[in-house]
């Protein structure tokens, strides 16, 4: 069963532009998939803790050798890491902080890149020491910002420490396939925010439309 | 630099004795009281300090003006307003920092969150001509020590194009006004101990100049020693 993991970073909650995004793309992604499951995950309701002394210390414990308080350690991370796996898609919506993640964000990454659960350590193995453990997912991150041009090509995306970021953390985990759609101006406010809503609105239905018509030729081909 | 120079010192490793950003950080900090023995440490462990995440009510009382908040607004910012204060009052900043994959710890992010402070550590001037961020910090010099895995993570470096850490931490303090950074990597393999001693003693040499003494009292004295 196809299955949505689908999660919203913003601390906003009906002031939030990410989340009004977000919510438009799963919209889309139930009608392509009516059995499928979304496993949702809100970062503002639910904040992973900062990666702790005892958390790295039993994350690299072998699994059979963890105490319990060494398993504690690792309980949120466990589940954070669960749903990744159990996801075929991700869905994250990411408000530009201070020009990259917001904290909690890196904290949900810091918790869901674990040794021999979403990477491996392979010394001296010709393809690297990481071994990637996650496989064959597609990633959608829809990111606001204060001011614009942080897309690529944008006038600001040299200063853009969220996209190259989170590709590369990532792509270590074997997520390679990363779409990112920007919404910018909410500094600015009035008619330049509600172009880049709308522009971001515009590609989402672009996407959900396409993947729409993927799901109807695949059940013709059946 | 202000009569008594300050040095705002930021540790972000979780690790305590076992920690190698801090072991260097401690080193420096003695070349720094040497340069300075005037001067003053101010020092931030975010080991014992836990910074919250940035949340809505903190958005709302950052946002509202300061005259007009409520105590609960005073109290959502009381942390954050702290760690501004001790910001605005450094001359220098020394900042321990572990790479985690391959960023910046969230503690940190969490420290950054909760200092960029519009009005307060920068101003913005939508629209304005050559730039919409002016500083409001003091501090033009930064030192951060960077433990990481392997070696090669420094620009050049093999590991380079992988470093997400270096590229935000310039673009974030160089925001804030802090012109000269200057960062130094230690890794726990991969690295030559005459690499790692070179690194050190580069981040040596920025915060404290061959045995310079910067204090008014003794800079014939260093003129002398450096020439």
């Amino acid at each position: 069963m196809a299955t949505l993991l689908h999660l919203d970073a913003s601390p906003r909650t009906t002031r939030s532009h990410s989340r009004r995004l977000t919510a438009r793309f799963a919209e889309h992604w139930r009608t392509a998939n009516p059995d499928g499951v979304v496993l949702y995950r809100d970062l503002r309701v639910f904040t992973p803790p900062h990666v702790s002394e005892d958390w790295i210390a039993a994350a690299f414990t072998p699994e059979g050798q963890r105490t319990s308080t060494m398993r504690n350690a690792l309980a949120i991370s466990d589940m954070l890491v669960d749903e990744v796996l159990a996801a075929d898609e991700l869905l994250l919506g990411i408000p530009m902080y201070n020009w990259s993640m917001p904290s909690v964000v890196k904290a949900w990454i810091d918790n869901i890149v674990r040794i021999n659960r979403t990477w491996a350590f392979t010394p001296d193995h010709p393809e690297g020491n990481y071994k990637p453990l996650v496989h064959g997912k597609r990633v959608f991150v829809v990111v606001t910002s204060g001011d614009n041009g942080l897309e690529p090509g944008g006038e600001n995306w040299h200063v853009n420490h969220l996209e190259p970021h989170l590709r590369t953390i990532l792509g270590m985990l074997g997520m390679k396939e990363l779409h990112f759609i920007y919404s910018g101006n909410d500094e600015h406010g009035g008619e330049r925010l509600e172009r880049s809503l709308a522009n971001a609105e515009r590609l989402i239905d672009e996407i959900g439309r396409s993947r729409r018509e993927t799901t109807l030729v695949q059940e013709a081909a059946s | 630099m202000s009569a008594v120079p300050t040095l705002l010192q930021i540790e972000a490793s979780p690790r305590g004795q076992r920690s190698r950003s801090r072991a260097w950080t401690s080193r420096l900090l003695a070349a720094w009281r040497e340069a300075h023995p005037r001067g003053r440490v101010v020092t931030r462990d975010l080991r014992i300090t836990t910074v919250p995440h940035v949340d809505e009510p903190w958005i709302i009382a950052d946002a509202t003006p300061a005259a007009q908040r409520t105590p609960g607004m005073r109290a959502r910012l009381a942390q954050s307003d702290a760690m501004t204060r001790e910001l605005l009052e450094a001359d220098d900043l020394l900042i321990g920092l572990p790479m985690y994959n391959w960023g910046v710890p969230s503690a940190f992010k969490a420290w950054i969150d909760a200092v960029c402070r519009e009005g307060l550590t920068f101003a913005y001037t939508p629209g304005a001509v050559g730039g919409l961020y002016t500083p409001l910090i003091k501090a033009r010099r930064a030192f951060v020590v960077v433990a990481c895995g392997a070696g090669g993570y420094e620009p050049g470096g093999a590991l380079w194009s992988l470093n997400q850490l270096e590229p935000f931490v310039r673009t974030v303090l160089g925001v804030l006004g802090v012109r000269e950074v200057h960062l130094g990597y230690v890794a726990g393999e991969g690295q030559s101990d005459s690499q790692r001693d070179a690194m050190f003693e580069g981040l040596r040499r920025a915060i404290a100049p061959d045995g310079a003494r910067q204090d008014e009292a003794v800079a014939g004295a260093a003129s002398v020693m450096s020439g």
